[in-house]
């Protein structure tokens, strides 16, 4: 199996505060990964580091096996989209513009879209639901609808590695589930690599492949769903005593309830 | 979609050449003495020469207007660019502290050289040249003071950017003012009149000097516009998208510093140009930064030359700094904007 990332002695942070250190760490290529922990854990900044948004401070990381420091950024660009927790753009931007942003790292001639630029923003705006509004300003659409066009704007990119960071935060739960069937789809039809960081352990377990726990900045435990919702590993990471039982319709681990554990304060 | 941005675009900048080619014609006919049309034109083909006629065209109404037009491109250019950066919609040249720097090291030209150069009895070309110089010179210490606090880690952080250009521009500010405080009477006026933003002693050798700087980053900056889409996305998504941003950003801002520096030291310190220029051209042709630049640079250009025309004529025969009328209209605009951003 080759790997999507292999990270070595990796240690990142803000200026002064480090997140954590000594990481090391092997993400599979073609999977479902999603990185969980409780608020600060440095999952985020995880993701980040990988991602080449947020500098590293030690360590290598590895890209399909390449040294990401030998790569330069719009290479980096051609092989792994990014998608923010809190995008920005101007409200008066057009859907169809915005995902054409997504072209950027193959883009030769910056004022004229190639009929390979179409067709990927065509495909994007098909596997993201949003070609019914392709014409719309950003500005009019809701909160689940634009982040579908994010989703859309990463796809156009043409990358075969995905990397959200809580891509479902502010949506309701309908609108949360079509994203990450989105995202599912996109590995299965696709081969697509998705690593992300969701907050909901349940989604977590329900459209992941493997499970990575972290807790202040180390690195708990991974594994399948199956393994790391179990009531010992949960007490590890999030310091709850987790009630779990297998979804009969999804026949995936999940937990149902939960009490806060006192000892550890 | 695209046709109909790009016609708009062009109908816009046929308006905007035809709006300086009125402006610029009342610029030449309207004065001291007033000129016909006729007059003008056969003095500009050389049908005719008259040498009275040749003297007001060439050496005094004709290079203020081409100076006013460079300036006001030079701005408008600058604008943009500082906008799209800083993604603050109410950023201008003026926040980066150039003009101040600018207006400090032209006051202590004068404060120091001027008597000097006089009784040398030098070159008139080369105390013309001197100013300018001594005005770019402060521009880039200025834009280099504000650069080194503004970065932190190797990162340019745009807020502070903002702050910083904020205290730099008062402490230049403050600098003018104590040395022009301790000049003379005959020097404070001419210190004065050149920090308000004037161009009645322009001349073609100041257009030449600035020329070159507006024509090279001028193209550059255009060049490079469509980065300025990518950036009012937030920064984790540029570089998601394989940009360097801050090479990048950093590029662009050395070109603006540029441009502003040749506009200051040719004109004196012009306000609000390069904050209202880009706001009109994103109201009439869009936020694609391809159309705006060249849309914001001729918007520039012909607030400039209307605004010397104003100054030149509202007071007559007196004139009113060009500076000055700019911050009339400009300051109202400015206030606009701000309560609108408010709604």
């Amino acid at each position: 199996m080759q790997t999507a990332f292999r990270m070595e002695n990796l240690a990142s942070g803000y200026e002064q505060v480090r997140v954590f250190e000594g990481l090391n760490l092997t993400i599979e290529e073609g999977k479902v990964t999603t990185i969980i922990g409780p608020n600060g854990c440095g999952k985020s900044t995880l993701l980040k580091t990988i991602g080449r948004i947020l500098k590293k401070q030690q360590g290598t990381v590895y890209l399909q096996e390449q040294n990401m420091q030998n790569l330069s950024t719009k290479d980096i660009a051609k092989k792994l989209a990014i998608l923010s927790q809190t995008p920005i753009a101007p409200g008066q931007l057009k859907v169809e513009e915005l995902i054409a942003y997504g072209r950027y790292p193959h883009r030769n001639n910056v004022n004229r879209l190639t009929n390979k630029d179409e067709e990927m923003i065509e495909w994007a705006l098909t596997v993201t639901n949003t070609m019914e509004y392709r014409n719309r300003e950003l500005a009019q659409l809701s909160g689940g609808q634009r982040q579908r066009v994010w989703l859309a704007m990463a796809l156009a990119q043409e990358t075969n590695i995905l990397l959200l960071d809580e891509p479902t935060t502010y949506l309701d739960m309908a609108h949360q589930l079509e994203v990450l069937d989105i995202v599912k789809s996109l590995n299965e039809h696709h081969s697509c690599t998705v690593v992300m960081v969701l907050h909901d352990i349940n989604h977590a377990a329900r459209y992941s492949d493997h499970l990575i726990a972290m807790r202040k900045g180390t690195i708990m435990q991974t594994g399948t769903p199956q393994e790391i919702l179990s009531a010992e590993v949960m007490r590890k990471v999030f310091n709850i005593d987790a009630r779990i039982m297998e979804d009969p319709v999804t026949n995936t681990p999940v937990c149902y309830g939960y009490e806060i554990l006192k000892e550890d304060i | 979609m695209h046709k109909k941005t790009s016609s708009v675009f062009f109908l816009t900048m046929l308006m905007l050449v035809l709006m300086i080619l009125v402006a610029s014609y009342l610029h030449i006919t309207n004065g001291v003495f007033d000129m016909s049309v006729m007059d003008v034109i056969k003095t500009l083909l050389r049908i005719e020469s008259n040498s009275k006629f040749d003297l007001v065209i060439f050496e005094f109404r004709l290079p203020r207007i081409v100076i006013a037009g460079l300036v006001g491109i030079g701005l408008g250019m600058a604008g943009v660019v500082l906008q799209g950066i800083t993604r603050n919609g109410l950023a201008d040249p003026g926040i980066l502290g150039i003009n101040a720097g600018a207006g400090a090291a032209v006051v202590l030209f004068m404060y120091f050289f001027q008597v000097k150069l006089v009784s040398a009895d030098m070159n008139s070309w080369m105390s013309i040249l001197m100013m300018p110089l001594f005005g770019f010179i402060g521009g880039t210490i200025a834009a280099i003071l504000i650069f080194s606090f503004a970065l932190k880690n190797g990162h340019l952080d745009m807020q502070r950017l903002i702050l910083t250009g904020i205290a730099i521009n008062s402490g230049f500010g403050a600098l003018s003012l104590f040395l022009s405080l301790k000049m003379s009477a005959q020097d404070f006026e001419s210190a004065a009149i050149w920090m308000a933003g004037s161009i009645y002693n322009a001349n073609w050798i100041f257009a030449l000097t600035m020329l070159p700087w507006l024509l090279i980053l001028g193209i550059y900056v255009h060049r490079k516009s469509y980065l300025l889409d990518y950036f009012q996305l937030e920064e984790d998504s540029i570089t998601s998208l394989g940009i360097a941003v801050e090479k990048e950003k950093m590029k662009l801002l050395l070109a603006s510093v540029g441009l502003v520096s040749a506009c200051v030291s040719v004109s004196g310190s012009i306000g609000f140009i390069g904050l209202m220029a880009p706001h009109i051209a994103k109201q009439l042709v869009g936020i694609q930064h391809r159309y705006v630049m060249p849309v914001s640079a001729l918007i520039g250009a012909g607030l400039l030359i209307l605004a010397d025309f104003i100054g030149k004529t509202v007071f007559a025969p007196s004139e009113l700094a060009v500076g000055i009328v700019v911050s009339i209209i400009g300051i109202p605009y400015f206030l606009y904007l701000l309560v609108k951003s408010k709604a």
